[in-house]
């Protein structure tokens, strides 16, 4: 959080809420509504800056989908929320990839292959 | 699916019999050189005369006449109705369905030649003798209905006189063609209703 | 010149052309599915209709109307639109809805005009019709139900492969196209009734349901399976090639590509060598490229360079053969043959290897003499410009051996002894006035007729016709060879023939045979019978287990033509660029880094590290690789060697049409071919599917 968006917060920020991963949300405090104007939105992050960290119930919120965020793992599919894990050890990679052994199956090939 | 073209395969090579490879030499002849191919159509009819229907062979034989690719001369037999692919009997009997010939009667005629020689329409006798066709408008409606056979028309034909015509083919009697109904040519059935008086005097009186 | 008015727009064009070709030639398209520019205009499928003023007020086919002077022609007005959707619609009565199983779509013209001009919905209620499956042989597949009659297979059939076996059979509704005969269609040109048939009637058999054409990358390339150098384009997907097109190639192929080029694709998947080879014990083990390569290098360690020997295989590509004269070079060794048939060609003179006349310079000839070749099974694309030659009248073709064999025009055999051709020289003979009365005479050597001892000799037998009939002119070079070869005149051009003092190809073989030559080096050589190698070190390099393979002590994996970016020489002396459209499969490496590797292995480090500095290098030691694509006139020099020319008959250079190198013989298609043309008429050859 740059210096700018602590300012922009302090001054103009009304605490909505907090999600589990600890990102706070905010809304504008200016009385000035619909339907000519909306309350501005935005989260401020718990360490690293990564707009997949904001979790499904709160990204509907953030985005004007609801008027208030849903209620998360409420239902017994809904998995934990996890954010982009792309360029992190751990990302997801194939079997056969180095970084997991590098063990694959040759080639079946596309071509048949010469036998004496 | 339709199915047009004389299969391939045939039981024996065609030839001309002496006195028509005369005349399919005469008639090679009316074409100048390196035009033999216009002697396609004459020599295909002239070989159906002979054999009573179009096979591949007679296509090969007639192709090496005019130096012809055979498939060229296969796509002119096909085209034209009038060249048959399959077998027929000596005595083809076509029978026009047109519109003419069906409201004036060719049921009845079709009934005849089936009570008369057992057959339908694209059948063929076992004896080889009759076979029976279906033809497009013959172009003799004023004579409806009529049926041709080989090269003549018998037109006027009602169910007891086409029996009797047919009747007479089987016993190898002589036939005359035209009329059954006994009408010259076209003239009017009951007999002239115009032109009945004397030819008028002279204006001059 | 007639003026006429397109769209609005003025055209000036010579009298005769149609309006469709007028309007093509301002860059005005109409549809049309009969038309094409190389078979005679038919007018049959009425999608070109056009409004044309002044004449009567009705639409006009626009690719059978001559232009006049002052015709106003609309090729987009109400009238020719609404003229065109109901040709379309009537063209949809009996065409099926199966676009989705069918393999012309995505490249379908009815599709791409229904687009157009189709409405979406039919107003035919009652059953469209269903027309039975043709048997046209193993490489067309066929659905006539989709057939719409443009009869362009037939034109095709009759003006350009010159087999009238197809025809229009019945009329009207019941139209059909059909061979004369089931499953015959003799010709070696039929893949190109896919490309002419603007439906899915006519479909690539060995293709069928494999790909569709937006998945497949497409490469630029050259056809290098027989020696035309036929422009193809190769379409790819992943890292298989899943066809060959022909591209457009006024001066060699036209639009047209000979079946075995076409078809034989699948062989480059099978019998592939993908990892080197080494002999230990009597019996072939895969190996490392390292190993392989010290294997060599030990063999070869005290080999002196005059006991090595590198026979040179057809398909070998120009640089291929430059890093390989410079390894030899190096080794010192003499003994190094390009031309394994034995072929009795010099590397000296370049008139007296290529095909002076040019193929499209046939057009110009007016008398053929035919020495010794069979330009149907060995160059069918030149066979096609011979007869498209004919179909003009008033040439005259004869022939020296190989008689009786069909040549889809007519051919006046002037006997199978070669002495034929001496009573031609001297002017003896009847066809020796045919010669000299003809502006433009050429004749055509072919490789049956050079491949003999005495092939020097018919050489120089046939230059004196040239010279005696008048074949070589101010502007016109009527005398030609016929290769089979693709890589021939590349490695002529830059002398891959035997040094001073050298063995060549047969030489070689009976060295090995007699412990002469303690090692020898084929490259992508199988064409020979290389049973009688006895206890020399065969190293062998190539992309197909064939003949070499068999008896290789170490063979090194190369790639096939499609996985290479390279140079081929055609027969006319052409030079041409080939494409890597795939990857060589497993450890197979490009040829010429398989040679520049093998040099470092032997103690050589030739200098040519890149591409750019091989063909630098090979434009420095022959400049006429330099030039590429367009043809500079070969000066007429000496070559040939004269002498007495045996009476034996002339053999022919191809046994087996569809199987004349490891990848045609690998192919499944081919094999196919074998048996479904050829009957066992041709001789089967070498290790056929």
């Amino acid at each position: 959080m740059n210096i700018g968006t602590r300012l922009y917060t302090r001054l103009n920020g009304e605490l909505v809420g907090e999600d589990a991963h600890g990102n706070r949300y905010y809304q504008s405090r200016e009385a000035k509504t619909a339907p000519l104007y909306r309350r501005k939105r935005w989260v401020v992050y718990k360490g690293r800056v990564e707009a997949s960290k904001v979790p499904a119930e709160w990204h509907g919120w953030l985005h004007y989908t609801c008027d208030a965020p849903l209620d998360g793992g409420a239902r017994a599919w809904v998995q934990p929320h996890l954010p982009n894990l792309t360029g992190t050890p751990a990302a997801s990679v194939p079997a056969g990839d180095e970084r997991r052994g590098g063990q694959r199956p040759a080639a079946t090939g596309d071509y048949q292959a010469w036998r004496p | 699916m339709s199915v047009t073209a004389t299969p391939p395969g045939s039981t024996q090579p065609f030839r001309f019999t002496p006195e028509n490879q005369a005349k399919a030499q005469a008639v090679l002849a009316r074409y100048p050189e390196g035009r033999e191919r216009s002697a396609v159509l004459p020599l295909l009819d002239l070989a159906q005369r002979q054999q009573g229907w179009i096979d591949r062979a007679v296509m090969e034989t007639v192709a090496e006449m005019t130096h012809t690719p055979p498939m060229r001369v296969l796509e002119a037999a096909s085209f034209y109705t009038m060249f048959r692919d399959r077998p027929v009997g000596r005595h083809h009997v076509e029978v026009c369905t047109n519109i003419s010939c069906w409201l004036r009667g060719s049921d009845e005629v079709l009934r005849a030649l089936r009570d008369e020689l057992g057959i339908d329409l694209g059948g063929l006798t076992e004896d080889g003798l009759f076979s029976v066709a279906e033809a497009e408008c013959l172009g003799a409606c004023v004579n409806a209905p009529m049926v041709q056979i080989g090269d003549d028309y018998y037109e006027d034909l009602t169910y007891e006189t086409t029996r009797a015509l047919i009747g007479r083919l089987k016993a190898g009697l002589p036939v005359s063609a035209g009329s059954q109904g006994g009408r010259q040519g076209s003239c009017p059935a009951g007999g002239p209703t115009t032109l009945t008086g004397a030819p008028a005097a002279s204006d001059k009186g | 010149m007639p003026k006429l008015t397109i769209d609005g727009i003025a055209v000036d064009v010579p009298a005769g052309t149609t309006v469709l070709q007028a309007a093509e030639s301002i860059g005005i398209e109409i549809p049309r599915f009969c038309y094409h520019e190389r078979l005679s205009i038919a007018g049959n499928c009425r999608m070109c209709l056009v409004e044309v003023k002044p004449g009567p007020p009705k639409p006009a086919a626009s690719c059978a109307l001559p232009v006049a002077e002052g015709m106003e022609v609309r090729t987009n007005s109400e009238m020719a639109r609404k003229a065109r959707r109901g040709v379309m619609e009537f063209l949809l009565i009996n065409h099926p809805l199966d676009c989705p199983i069918c393999d012309q779509g995505g490249e379908c013209d009815l599709q791409d005009q229904a687009l157009t001009f189709g409405a979406d919905r039919s107003r035919f209620q009652e059953s469209k019709r269903a027309v039975a499956e043709k048997n046209l042989g193993p490489l067309i597949r066929t659905a006539m139900t989709r057939c719409i009659q443009c009869t362009r297979c037939v034109r095709f059939c009759t003006e350009i492969a010159g087999v009238p076996d197809l025809g229009m059979v019945g009329r009207g509704e019941h139209a059909e196209i059909m061979p004369y005969l089931d499953g015959v269609l003799g010709s070696e040109l039929s893949g190109n009734l896919v490309d002419v048939c603007p439906v899915g009637a006519l479909t690539n058999g060995a293709y069928a349901y494999t790909a569709r054409p937006w998945e497949l990358a497409h490469t630029e390339s050259i056809d290098v399976l027989d020696a035309v150098g036929a422009a193809i384009r190769v379409d790819t997907r992943g890292a298989q090639v899943m066809r060959v097109l022909p591209r457009l190639n006024e001066a060699v192929n036209e639009e047209w590509l000979a079946d075995k080029s076409r078809y034989a694709i699948d062989g480059l998947k099978v019998q592939r060598l993908d990892t080197p080879w080494v002999r230990r014990d009597g019996t072939l083990k895969p190996a490392t490229w390292a190993e392989a390569f010290d294997v060599i290098a030990r063999r070869l360690a005290d080999v002196p360079g005059s006991r090595i020997a590198a026979l040179v295989g057809d398909q070998v590509d120009a640089e291929t053969a430059t890093v390989l004269k410079d390894l030899w070079t190096a080794l010192g060794s003499p003994h190094l043959d390009c031309r394994q048939d034995g072929a009795a060609l010099e590397a000296g003179a370049r008139a007296g290897y290529v095909f002076n006349t040019t193929i499209a310079g046939i057009e110009d000839a007016d008398a053929v003499l035919l020495i010794g070749t069979d330009p149907r099974a060995e160059a069918p694309l030149i066979n096609a410009r011979l007869f498209k030659r004919f179909r003009k009248g008033g040439l005259r073709v004869g022939r020296v051996g190989l008689s009786g064999r069909d040549l889809i025009y007519p051919v006046e055999d002037l006997g199978d002894d070669p002495s034929v051709l001496t009573a031609i020289a001297g002017g003896t003979h009847p066809f020796a006035e045919v010669l000299k009365a003809a502006q433009r005479p050429m004749l055509i050597v072919g490789q049956g007729a050079l491949a003999r001892p005495d092939g020097a000799a018919v050489l120089a037998l046939a230059r004196a016709i040239a010279e005696a009939t008048g074949m070589v002119i101010e502007g016109w070079n009527g005398f030609n060879v016929l290769h089979t070869a693709a890589g021939r005149v590349g490695a002529l051009d830059l002398g891959l023939v035997p040094g001073e003092g050298g063995r060549d190809a047969a030489g070689i073989v009976s060295g090995c045979a007699e412990g002469a030559i303690e090692a020898v080096y084929l490259v992508g050589a199988d064409e020979r019978d290389l049973s009688g190698l006895g206890q020399a070190f065969v190293i062998y390099q190539g992309s197909h287990g064939d003949a070499g393979a068999q008896v290789a002590d170490v063979i090194l994996p190369g790639a096939a033509w499609t996985e290479k970016d390279a140079t081929y020489v055609n027969t006319e002396g052409r030079v041409q660029r080939a494409t890597r459209a795939v990857l060589p499969p497993g450890e197979a490496r490009e040829d010429w880094k398989i040679v520049r590797a093998l040099a470092e292995a032997l103690g050589h480090r030739l200098p040519l590290d890149t591409l750019a500095q091989v063909r630098a290098r090979m434009v420095a030691l022959a400049p006429v690789l330099g030039r590429l694509d367009t043809l500079a006139p070969a000066g007429w020099a000496p070559f040939g060697r004269a002498g007495t020319v045996a009476a034996t008959p002339f053999a022919p250079a191809v046994t087996n049409r569809y199987m004349t190198c490891p990848i045609t013989r690998a192919s499944p298609t081919m094999a196919a071919c074998v048996r479904a043309f050829l009957n066992g008429n041709e001789k089967r050859t070498g290790t056929d599917g």
